[in-house]
């Protein structure tokens, strides 16, 4: 009886975690005879709303084009993605879709995909080595600077910031914090703390309520993405700062978007993971029938601010 | 019959104590000879000379008329000496096969492999010669313990055992698997393999030795030929001159008394024959038994210690459903255990933390505080009555002294004010100024009209102590005795068994 | 002859006590806003929602059990209560299914463990993965916010200027201090821990005790994980992950023992006041992430250390 339980435990333990890995879709799998394309999306996390943004696109265009999109979730773990595409590249999908957890780390699983024949598209951030036939870019670096930009007109060009990062060593943190610290050069507004919140709205919290122990005369919050700027607006509003320091952020998620609305967050940028997706789906759908590609793709960002939603 | 060992002088000297003298002993080829004696007579240090584990301080040893030395237990194998002891030394984790030539895997000459098909081929070979019913592939922790013990016989004979040495080797056994056994002991009796046997149940001396040789304090005292013997003869070699003791406790007239215990039909997964005896109030009862008799699960049963049970067990009238001892305690029954380091302290607390342990809702005050001065309070009192020393409450009971921490056990219990106890072997590794002080108060107790129930292997306190006897053995009770009236030698001959004259 | 006193409060405490203290001074010296008293209330309220749970795990500890889905449950609840409270808008309600949730998750660890007789370890390590997967199923991987305003105020709020989880906190902590030291519920835990066949024979009802264990562990990540969701005025079914290791992390580094019997509520607040204060004080100094995770590691084993030797 013992033993029984126990199996039974460790099985639906198993098969939660299968379920908590994201949907494995067993409808259909890849068959050479039929005409119906099986695409592989290996994402980086679904505990993030962009990338949920992203995944709702890339299903919806897919249903659309009659495409079998089979979405695997990572949890921002490398390992797991490697043997994500591993496992992708074993079903003989027609061609998978990397969002890398670690630019560097995928290296190895696009060169895999590559051996086999599959072809690969990245998106939201590059992999260092290895082939793809197309990258989409969110570049990263412009998101940064266009919060400069905005920033620079809401402060006057001078004022003390605060800024999240994300997870550290990911391409996308050094890229946003490069493209900010270009924007803002020249002016008189200086970073005075620069901390990792992980890109989590939890770390966020914490992250901000230490920070203003130090600096409780910061005029503005750059967070690298909404999550942990939205963590930053607990923390402000928790000390009555709320409207004393502006809080900026990333990936126009729809909680940032209601933070705007109601002058919570002052601006954002919307990095349209859905119309990326969206566009990866419909790329891969004509690669594989026969159309040739660019090699980049640079999805117009858009900042988002109370006045132009 | 040829000659295959004897030995000449033989002395062993531990520490002082001199645990084998002057030993003359002799086997003859294909014999089963059984090797007697109470604890502490010198029957295993006799099997460690034997086995090699250690070395004999005075004479000779022969085999087969050359004298030898026998330096490790690798040696004693070389020269066909092998040895089943009670600790079994099987591994439950691998087959039968893999455990019958452990250290002896025959491999394929090519890479050294293991070579499974010879392995499990041989091993069926033996099994087959003993007509021994275990598939080789099975795996040990799935076999009974009978079989476990044969299995061990088989392993000391894929090392070409010539004599073989099985220590209670019946121990666990099913009545069908000590048939077995005894059947494997005959065909090796055939094909000449010499056996001695040491057991604590004569019966089964009776049924298969040869002859049977009795050690007392270190010495061969004689060999009987076992057809011829009896037990008392056996009994009066091994407890030497039977001095009636004077009893110094005033013997009782308890007929008037209320049953205050009634055990009926008592059965239990391992006692498979019924128990039944009854105890009246502020009775004494001693139960006696050799090792493995049952006397500790009787004890754990009865306080619902242990698992599922048939039959009845009344407390002053009263019915027990007994599966819990929670139950047990509420209706007033005590159990100082036999293991008061493992089952009955708990070693890191202090004296007072153990003794308030199984009643701590007696210092629990209106508000679920406990109340630490009433526990010292209760310490003291209850510690100076056991004359429980040192008396410091705050004290680790780690740092008692054997025979105080028992009083600490029982304390635990006399502080519920339970009216009876059950008792495993209280005074076991005791000095003798506790185990007299212990007794005082198990009377005293029972002038206050507790009952106590004494399970005991030491013959001459249950003897002085109690009001009766009950002797148990292999689970069944075999004798009730009024100990004014009856002797060691008598107790020990019903715990044993065997042939009377 | 090693005497055990009366009060045994503080033991092995004291070492962690003085970690504690050199820790703050330390900082202080080094960071000029570190012992503000604001960023000393600061820690307070970041340390609130470890610690509560923490004194779940301390009574299964005790016990010699384990339980590591405390995490999960703390999100669990957490989404359970901001889907409640988002539907229906009603508090009592979203309070009535964070109190239901939180029993349940600690009655079938508790259940399995006891009676299934299946080791804690097993049965948590597997309800951890279960519960948390079950949040992820419930909100499909998103947020759950928009929740009214007013509902910040347990995990964000002040009264006069302490924060309001910390004052919860302490509350908790002294009804803890009250039943694990004071009365008899604590003295059955450490024999339960201690020696459980000792226990059985003093007629100590065992399974009783483990299951009681096991439901306050769940009650505790429960309340966490409504902290939690107060403090980011919404739930997300990867909230407080990794919260199993920061709990553990604090109860062993108060001194409890995983094998059970060992532990005390102080402890338990020491261990977690040093790694809230570690946190704390690296963030203060602006110390990279890289090296905040090899500074904690080694403070945190340092701790021990001094901390073993202390008894001696």
């Amino acid at each position: 009886m013992k033993k029984a339980v126990t199996v039974f435990l460790t099985g639906l333990a198993f098969a939660a975690s299968l379920f908590a890995n994201g949907t494995a879709d067993t409808a259909k799998e890849a068959n050479p005879e039929s005409k119906k394309i099986t695409i592989g999306f290996a994402v980086s996390t679904l505990g993030n709303d962009f990338f949920v943004m992203m995944k709702n696109g890339g299903e919806e265009k897919a249903a659309e084009l009659g495409v079998n999109l089979i979405t695997l979730d990572a949890q921002d773990s490398s390992e797991k993605q490697a043997n994500q595409v591993s496992d992708f590249i074993t079903r003989k999908v027609d061609l998978i879709i990397l969002n890398p957890c670690d630019s560097d780390a995928c290296g190895t699983s696009v060169m895999a995909a590559n051996a086999a024949g599959i072809p690969v598209i990245t998106v939201t951030r590059e992999s260092k080595a290895g082939k793809v036939i197309q990258h989409l870019d969110i570049d990263n670096k412009e998101a940064g600077e266009l919060v400069a930009k905005q920033m620079i007109k809401d402060l006057k060009g001078s004022g003390k910031v605060a800024v999240l990062e994300g997870i550290p060593g990911a391409s996308s943190t050094n890229d946003r914090s490069q493209g900010f610290l270009d924007g803002i050069k020249g002016t008189n507004i200086k970073v005075v703390v620069s901390l990792s919140a992980n890109y989590s709205r939890e770390n966020g919290v914490t992250v901000t309520e230490d920070i203003l122990q130090g600096h409780s005369d910061i005029n503005a919050v750059y967070a690298h993405n909404d999550e942990m700027a939205l963590g930053a607006v607990r923390a402000i509003d928790a000390a009555g700062l709320t409207g004393k320091i502006k809080v900026y952020g990333i990936d126009a998620i729809d909680d940032a978007v209601t933070a705007l609305k109601n002058g919570e967050m002052t601006a954002t940028v919307q990095q349209q993971p859905k119309l990326q997706m969206e566009t990866a789906v419909q790329n891969a759908a004509d690669y594989l029938r026969g159309k040739t590609l660019e090699s980049r793709v640079n999805i117009p960002l858009k900042l988002l601010t109370k006045d132009n939603i | 019959m040829a000659e295959v060992l004897r030995l000449s002088n033989i002395g062993k000297v531990f520490g002082g104590i001199e645990a084998l003298k002057n030993i003359d002993f002799d086997l003859r080829e294909g014999e089963i000879h059984a090797l007697l004696g109470e604890n502490g007579a010198g029957k295993s240090t006799l099997v460690k000379i034997l086995t090699g584990v250690h070395q004999a301080d005075s004479g000779e040893i022969y085999l087969y008329g050359k004298k030898v030395k026998i330096a490790n237990p690798i040696e004693a194998r070389k020269k066909g000496i092998g040895v089943i002891y009670q600790e079994l030394s099987l591994i439950n984790s691998i087959t039968v096969g893999e455990n019958i030539f452990l250290g002896n895997e025959p491999v394929s000459p090519v890479f050294g492999k293991y070579d499974r098909k010879r392995m499990y081929e041989r091993s069926t070979e033996y099994l087959n010669q003993f007509g021994i019913d275990i598939d080789p592939k099975e795996l040990v922790s799935n076999l009974r313990m009978g079989q476990k013990r044969i299995l061990e016989i088989v392993k000391a004979l894929a090392l070409n055992a010539k004599i073989l040495l099985l220590d209670e080797p019946t121990t666990g056994m099913s009545n069908k698997e000590i048939d077995t056994l005894f059947d494997i002991m005959d065909s090796l009796r055939q094909k000449k393999v010499t056996m001695i046997y040491i057991s604590h149940y004569l019966d089964e001396v009776f049924r298969v030795c040869d002859r049977a040789t009795v050690f007392r304090n270190g010495r061969n005292i004689t060999t009987f030929d076992v057809g011829k013997t009896n037990t008392d003869e056996i009994v009066m070699a091994m407890i030497g001159k039977d001095v009636k003791q004077n009893r110094t406790v005033p013997v009782r007239n308890l007929s008037g008394k209320e049953t205050a215990l009634e055990v009926k039909d008592f059965r239990t997964s391992i006692m498979k024959s019924p128990v039944s005896f009854s105890v009246k109030k502020s009775e004494i009862l001693g139960i006696t038994g050799i090792i493995g008799a049952g006397k500790s699960e009787l004890a754990h049963s009865i306080f619902g210690a242990a698992g599922p049970h048939k039959g009845t067990i009344k407390i002053f009238g009263k019915e027990l459903d007994m599966h819990s001892p929670i139950e047990a305690k509420k209706y007033g029954l005590a159990f100082i255990p036999e293991d008061r380091k493992t089952e009955g302290l708990f070693l890191n607390d202090s004296i007072s933390d153990n003794i308030i342990r199984a009643n701590i809702r007696m210092i629990e005050g209106k508000n679920h505080l406990l109340k630490n001065k009433l526990k010292t309070k209760i310490t003291v009192d209850i510690g100076n009555k056991l004359e429980i020393h040192p008396l410091e409450p705050g004290m680790s009971v780690r740092n008692l002294s054997g025979g105080n921490q028992q009083k600490v056990v029982i304390a635990k219990w006399l502080v519920g004010n339970p009216s009876v106890l059950l008792m495993d072997e209280p005074t076991r590794g005791i000095d003798i100024g506790a185990k007299a002080e212990i007794y005082a108060h198990i009377r005293a107790m029972s002038i206050q009209g507790k009952t106590t129930v004494i399970m005991s292997s030491e013959y001459e306190e249950l003897l002085n102590e109690c009001d009766r006897i009950l002797v148990l053995r292999s689970g069944k009770i075999v004798g009730e005795l009024d100990p004014s009236k009856t002797s060691k030698s008598e107790l020990l001959a019903l715990s044993l068994g065997g042939k009377h004259k | 002859m090693k005497t055990i006193k009366g009060k045994q409060l503080l033991q092995g405490e004291w070492g962690l006590l003085l970690i504690l203290v050199v820790l703050c001074l330390v900082f202080s010296f080094l960071s000029a806003t570190f012992s503000s008293l604001s960023n000393l209330l600061n820690i307070t309220r970041q340390v609130s929602i470890v610690l509560i749970i923490s004194i779940g795990m301390l009574c299964v500890v005790l016990c010699g059990e384990i339980d590591l889905s405390v995490g999960s449950t703390a999100a669990l609840v957490g989404v359970g209560c901001a889907v409640t409270l988002k539907a229906t808008g009603s508090l009592p309600l979203a309070l009535l299914v964070t109190l239901v949730l939180s029993l349940a998750a600690g009655t079938v660890n508790g259940a399995l463990t006891v009676f299934g007789k299946i080791p804690s370890f097993i049965v948590t390590l597997a309800s951890m993965w279960i519960i948390r997967g079950i949040a992820l199923v419930w909100t499909s991987g998103r947020a759950v916010s928009g929740l009214p305003k007013g509902f910040a105020f347990l995990g964000a709020g002040h009264i006069g200027i302490i924060p309001v989880s910390t004052i919860l906190c302490l509350l908790l902590i002294l009804i803890a201090f009250f039943i694990l030291h004071q009365t008899r519920h604590g003295v059955y835990f450490r024999a339960i821990g201690s020696n459980l066949e000792a226990s059985k024979l003093s007629a100590i009802p065992i399974k009783k005790y483990k299951m009681i264990a096991f439901i306050i562990a769940g009650l505790m990540s429960g309340i966490g994980g409504l902290i939690t969701t107060s403090k980011l005025l919404s739930a997300q079914a990867i909230a407080n992950e990794g919260m199993e290791m920061d709990v553990l992390a604090a109860v062993i580094l108060g001194g409890a023992s995983l094998s059970g019997g060992i532990g005390t509520v102080i402890g338990t607040v020491l261990g977690a006041l040093i790694i809230g204060v570690i946190n704390n004080g690296m963030n203060q100094l602006g110390i990279s992430a890289f090296y905040q995770q090899i500074v904690k590691g080694s403070i945190i084993i340092i701790a021990v250390l001094v901390r073993r030797n202390k008894d001696k």
